[in-house]
């Protein structure tokens, strides 16, 4: 496993993110608002890159 | 802190003296003057060493983004046993903490144990005028600490072979500072501090814990990995994401580039970084 930090994400990006790394296996998120509309988002995906669900 | 130095180095064959400290922000003081503005550590440790080379353990660890305002931090401090505990590997460690041993009535010495910390802005005033100022984070962490003795089951002592050997023992204290923008949940988010401080069996106990071990990522097979970017999408991720869709196959092969880089397809198709990969990627798409 390791983390992937994505920072600069616009509320509006953040639910499409979070579905594509929930496709990606990640087993953890964590979310940070960082101001108004700018997040930081933190997975825990499987190493050496995910396996998308079917 | 030199001046206590010297003065230790006069009894260092029986004693350990181990001392860090760390500013990150701004640190100004007018005695004596000086100014610091980002980052500044120093570990010092003067104590014995063996004719077999051994040392008396200790351990120092600092994790911390740098931030001047809401800063996240780790930092964990160690001596003796409790020292040994948290750099040892998971499959060592004993069955339960050991014990420093038992305080015989009328052995005891002075040892000396302290922490310091200041979040935030603190000023300090001569008069009317300041005479230092510390803005953000400032922890000292001191421990002077006799050795106390005791016997070793495995060796005779070679003046003596109806005795065992003595064998110095160092004895331990823990500090621990958490402190940073916890975000497990909306509800929870915001910065908080942990601190323990701990000394002789109870730090060992602490040491031993599993919250020590994974807070601190000791072992190597623990720490994860953190990859970081921009999240910056571009005309690259939109063809991508819209070829995988019209043909999944297609999808194997972000994988396998995603694999190469070592990140999953999401990080690939959304990082600043990854742009020019993208690029390459997008002139791979099947036409159809």
């Amino acid at each position: 496993m390791h983390e992937e930090e994505l920072k600069d994400i616009t509320g509006d990006q953040l639910p499409d993110l979070i579905k594509d790394y929930v496709a990606a296996d990640a087993v953890k998120f964590e979310i940070t608002r960082v101001s108004d509309n700018n997040w930081t988002l933190v997975a825990t995906v499987p190493v050496a890159g995910a396996v998308p669900h079917p | 802190m030199s001046a206590l130095c010297l003065w230790m180095t006069g009894c260092v064959k029986d004693s350990v003296l181990f001392v860090t400290t760390t500013t990150i922000g701004i640190d100004a003081d007018t005695r004596p003057p000086n100014a610091t503005i980002g980052y500044d550590r120093y570990e010092g440790y003067i104590g014995p060493t063996y004719s077999t080379g051994a040392i008396p353990p200790v351990f120092a660890k600092i994790e911390s983004d740098l931030a001047i305002f809401n800063p996240e931090i780790r930092q964990l401090y160690a001596t003796g046993e409790a020292a040994r505990l948290v750099t040892m590997p998971k499959a060592h460690l004993p069955a339960k903490p050991p014990s420093d041993g038992k305080m015989f009535t009328d052995s005891g010495r002075v040892m000396l144990f302290g922490t310091g910390a200041n979040i935030g802005l603190r000023v300090t005033f001569a008069g009317n005028m300041p005479e230092s100022l510390s803005l953000g984070y400032k922890r000292k962490e001191f421990s002077y600490i006799p050795l106390g003795s005791e016997e070793d089951p495995t060796e005779l002592d070679p003046n003596d072979p109806t005795k065992k050997r003595k064998v110095d023992k160092y004895g331990s204290v823990l500090a621990v500072m958490d402190m940073g923008v916890h975000t497990e949940t909306f509800s929870t988010t915001g910065l908080g501090v942990t601190q323990f401080f701990a000394t002789g069996d109870a730090a060992n106990n602490l040491a031993f814990s599993d919250y020590i071990r994974r807070q601190f990522a000791l072992e190597a097979e623990e720490a994860l990995t953190r990859y970081k970017c921009t999240f910056k999408p571009d005309e690259a991720t939109s063809k991508l994401r819209q070829a995988i869709k019209d043909k999944p196959e297609f999808a194997k092969e972000v994988d396998a580039a995603a694999g190469e880089l070592g990140v999953s397809r999401p990080f690939l198709l959304n990082c600043d970084i990854y742009a020019n990969r993208r690029n390459d990627l997008v002139g791979k798409i099947p036409q159809s």
